[in-house]
């Protein structure tokens, strides 16, 4: 009896402490479009008796003081959002993020040819697919029309408009999977007529991250664009990597080419 | 005070049912749902690696003494044999790289197991000590391969009448028919997204608990556990919608199903599925509580991080299940406990 009571008690206080190798997974991130033209709707969800969702909209870490999930999330302008899950029995969730992505300021863009063409293992619905607006799997087997995947170390993509357009950014939006080697290039730069007009570079990572969808941005002067040429240099597989020296995998599902409004 | 302690007792068991409890006063974690909840036990068949070490734990079986039969792609012991406390028994096996798919079949009275190695492209007859009856080669009669590296075969189901359907998951996802003298006498299936086809014929069993026997072959792409009759005409198919679906395993009135991945298929987020006798979901160890709407199933997800890729379930006469994980850290099998 007297053994029953404590029992009792400790779960109650949740005295009984969880073995601490045991989190939470990741809260489930659901937006009903992550492209969209007037507003998203964003669901999370880890459906499990005591757990608390708490999330970010502005690509800050989830913390316990951040905002707790009530509801649906309605955003009407671009936004990461981050979330973890919370459970006094289990170690905090790892952080998932889902960055949406208003198309309010996007042009349409044709990509026209890629050298070299896009493996014949992950070459998707073909180019039209970059231009789509539909977003990949983050488990890019799910979703192979979407993703179309390139093994080289150099890629160049070219770029069209029917009519020069004002732009002023070009965003890649790509696949990060260490495991799988896909990783984000290592630099990008954007020609006009041969001419230098904007790159982004990106540090290599220091250690393996979850899977994630990833945008690179590469700042453009403003002006009206007709023909772009874009080349990627892959990342070298760094050191910690299985396949270190190797280039990594680029995957990519959609390019933007966009007026800002600053 | 005996109608007190009851109370109690009942009380706490009820709490656990409804998934209020997350643990026991021992510090056990409790999983799963409705009357398939276990207590889990992670270092069940914990071992000394620099002795006897594994790579990935595929796959999962149980002999006539008890024991569980382990098989592991590790070429130090391929096979290791734990008692169901997990004590280390027996160690055998050097010579199979690419071990993936582990059978056990009676015949007559002897058991004996069947083992595919995707690495050598090959299936393996042995004794329950590892001496090989007989091996045989990739399916070259069949006109679908022109060559052994296009057959790479992830499990075998045995019939009484000792015909060996193998499912060539990592291949040409063919499903090879064979009888015991090694002739062929059916191909079906094959990898496609048409209904009768797969994407990754990763395990295949045969169950008997219907007026027929059929085979139940997993799409673990396609997240579907696909029913066929013994001639290979397909009798319907199971959604499980999330579930990345390894070896269907039955015992007794359920399907058991280790689930590599789940949600969107995201490394480190398995769990295990348990069907009921009409093939619908009733417990996930380690996932979301099964939800249907009419005949669908909500889109299952891991909830803890319990498991890491889980690739094969064995359930023991007492329906304690355990757990063997590829891709694990190198990691031993779990037990879960029933309660």
């Amino acid at each position: 009896m007297t053994r029953l009571f404590i029992m009792l008690v400790m779960l109650g206080s949740g005295v009984v402490s969880a073995q601490p190798r045991i989190s939470l997974s990741p809260p489930q991130v659901e937006a009903d479009s992550v492209f969209f033209e007037e507003a998203a709707a964003v669901r999370l969800e880890l459906d499990y008796p005591g757990v608390q969702l708490r999330y970010t909209l502005d690509d800050s870490p989830v913390v316990p003081g951040s905002l707790l999930y009530e509801g649906p999330l309605h955003l009407a302008q671009t936004a990461v959002v981050r979330a973890r899950a919370f459970h006094e029995d289990f170690a905090d969730s790892p952080e998932v993020a889902l960055t949406i992505r208003s198309l309010k300021q996007d042009h349409p863009v044709k990509v026209v040819a890629a050298q070299p063409a896009p493996s014949s293992r992950y070459s998707g619905a073909g180019l039209p697919a970059l231009t789509d607006r539909q977003k990949g799997a983050l488990n890019f087997a799910a979703s192979p029309e979407a993703w179309l995947g390139w093994e080289t170390d150099t890629l160049h993509l070219m770029l069209e408009l029917d009519t020069p357009t004002a732009a002023n950014r070009l965003t890649l939006s790509l696949l990060d999977d260490a495991g799988a080697w896909i990783m984000k290039p290592a630099l990008v730069q954007v020609y006009e007529s041969g001419e230098l007009v904007g790159e982004a570079t990106v540090s290599p990572p220091a250690a393996a991250a979850p899977t994630r969808h990833t945008f690179l941005e590469v700042a453009l002067p403003p002006r009206r664009y007709e023909h772009l040429h874009i080349l990627v240099c892959s990342r070298e597989l760094p050191e910690w990597h299985d396949g270190a020296g190797r280039p990594a995998w680029i995957f990519l599902d959609e390019i933007f080419l966009s007026q800002i409004s600053r | 005070m005996m109608k007190r302690r009851q109370f109690l007792k009942q009380s706490l068991w009820a709490a656990a049912g409804l998934g209020l409890v997350s643990w026991t006063s021992r510090g056990e974690l409790l999983l799963g749902h409705g009357d398939y909840r276990y207590k889990a036990d992670l270092n069940w068949g914990a071992l000394n690696p620099q002795f006897y070490p594994v790579k990935d734990c595929h796959e999962l079986v149980q002999d006539k003494q008890g024991r569980i039969l382990l098989l592991t792609n590790h070429t130090r012991n391929n096979i290791l044999i734990y008692n169901r406390d997990g004590k280390l028994l027996d160690a055998w096996g050097t010579e199979y790289p690419g071990a993936h798919g582990l059978t056990l079949k009676d015949e007559g009275g002897e058991e004996f197991l069947y083992i595919t190695d995707t690495e050598r492209h090959e299936i393996i007859k042995t004794t329950l000590e590892g001496r090989v009856i007989w091996t045989w080669v990739y399916p070259k009669e069949s006109g679908m391969y022109d060559a052994p590296a296009q057959y790479l075969p992830t499990e075998t189901a045995i019939a009484d009448n000792g015909d060996v359907y193998v499912a060539d998951g990592y291949g040409r996802q063919f499903i090879l028919h064979y009888n015991q003298k090694g002739e062929l006498l059916n191909v079906f299936g094959g990898k496609g997204e048409g209904d009768a086809q797969f994407l990754n014929a990763h395990g295949i069993c045969i169950d008997q608990r219907g007026e027929e026997p059929e085979l139940l072959i997993t799409a673990r792409q396609q997240n579907q556990l696909k029913r066929f009759g013994m001639d290979g005409t397909l009798n319907g198919i199971i959604d499980l919608p999330g579930a990345y679906i390894c070896r269907p395993v039955v015992h007794g009135s359920n399907v058991y199903l280790a689930t590599i991945w789940s949600g969107d298929g995201s490394s480190g987020t398995g769990f295990v599925s348990i069907l009921d006798e009409h093939n619908r979901l009733v417990s996930a160890p380690g996932g979301v509580a099964p939800r249907y709407e009419g005949e669908e199933l909500r889109s299952m997800y891991q909830v803890l991080r319990v498991f890491t890729h889980p690739h094969d379930v064995c359930v023991d006469e007492d329906e304690n299940l355990y757990v063997a994980q590829w891709n694990a850290e190198f990691t031993y099998p779990i037990k879960l406990i029933r309660v």
